[in-house]
């Protein structure tokens, strides 16, 4: 159900850039999913493909990657990928961290004609 | 084509409504509670106990979120304070919009605490701000002592943990210790109570805690 709005805000996204830059075709749009935001890649996929349907943005396609949090160790300094089952510092097993992503749904690139 | 390098986050609508509502209970100067769990893991009980222990001196507003029906708006209603009741219909989650529009109707008014109860699930609601100042979470010890453990994103954001039901330790495997050291694994700033509404056992530690968040709440409201 979140997926519907995310979808929405990305296509409003992708047309203002398409404005930008007097484009009329979208082709890959890139976007990277935080695991921590609990949108599902395919679902998301499903609702894009729904809301361009018959649109000046149809033939798009959504290129996802999703992203592991990463943590900041506050006793050793590392950063590291984040274990799902466990975000204490993968180096020195300390619980005084940070997390410094994780939850963004980011649109990285798009590419357009 | 042309590629566009935009490293763009992604705010929704409900987001921006969140942060309005955020807002509104600044000015109202309350200390709002999101309270979060799987169906049947205690929250409409533990908000019964809290309001019984506070409602002589702290003004509680309380919005239940259900599907159906206003049964925990009345059990909630029999205490004398003053609840309100959001029916969903199927959206399994309460959303920024619904508290938005449960804002519009007492706006003028002024409350010291407000509890949310949310709608049974251990998945959607950590991915809806509501714009809340603490998310506090129960697992009952009936849940699999691991139940922090699967659900990440829903430890991660919440403040608190009550382990709810420690009547029923006698008869289930749960270990209240092992429940805890999971959470911490993934939230080790999160504080946890270990309670049950049957007997009474815990509940004086939490409602200790919530009267110095409170406190804690009036003072930052009276220094600024």
């Amino acid at each position: 159900m979140h997926e519907l709005s995310i979808a929405t805000r990305i296509v409003n996204l992708v047309s203002q850039v398409m404005k930008e830059h007097s484009a009329r075709r979208v082709g890959q749009i890139r976007v990277e999913i935080g695991k921590l935001s609990c949108i599902d890649p395919a679902s998301l996929r499903f609702c894009f493909d729904a809301v361009i349907a018959d649109s000046n943005l149809e033939g798009a396609h959504l290129e996802i990657t999703e992203r592991y949090p990463r943590g900041r160790c506050r006793s050793c300094g590392s950063e590291y990928e984040v274990r799902m089952d466990d975000f204490r510092c993968k180096h020195c097993g300390s619980d005084d961290f940070e997390i410094i992503s994780g939850s963004e749904i980011t649109v990285t690139e798009v590419e357009v004609e | 084509m042309k590629k566009i390098d935009l490293q763009r986050k992604v705010v929704t609508e409900s987001d921006r409504i969140a942060a309005g509502n955020r807002q509104d209970f600044e000015r109202m100067g309350a200390y709002v509670i999101n309270m979060v769990s799987s169906p049947g893991s205690g929250k409409t009980s533990l908000i019964e106990a809290t309001v019984k222990a506070l409602k002589d001196d702290v003004s509680i507003f309380v919005i239940t979120g259900d599907l159906m029906t206003d049964n925990d708006a009345a059990r909630v209603g029999r205490h004398g304070v003053e609840v309100s009741q959001v029916t969903t219909g199927e959206a399994c989650h309460l959303d920024a919009r619904m508290i938005a529009r449960k804002l519009e109707e007492w706006r003028s008014r002024e409350y010291d605490l407000v509890m949310i109860e949310n709608v049974g699930n251990l998945v959607c609601p950590a991915s809806f701000d509501l714009g809340e100042d603490i998310k506090v979470l129960l697992i009952s010890v009936t849940e699999g002592d691991d139940k922090p453990i699967k659900y990440p994103p829903m430890v991660r954001a919440s403040g608190a943990l009550v382990i709810s039901k420690t009547d029923l330790l006698p008869y289930v495997d749960g270990d209240p210790d092992t429940i805890e050291a999971n959470a911490l694994k993934i939230q080790p700033d999160i504080k946890t109570f270990r309670i049950s509404c049957k007997t009474g056992e815990g509940i004086d530690q939490w409602i200790g805690w919530l009267r110095s968040q409170l406190e804690t709440k009036r003072r930052i409201r009276d220094r600024s």
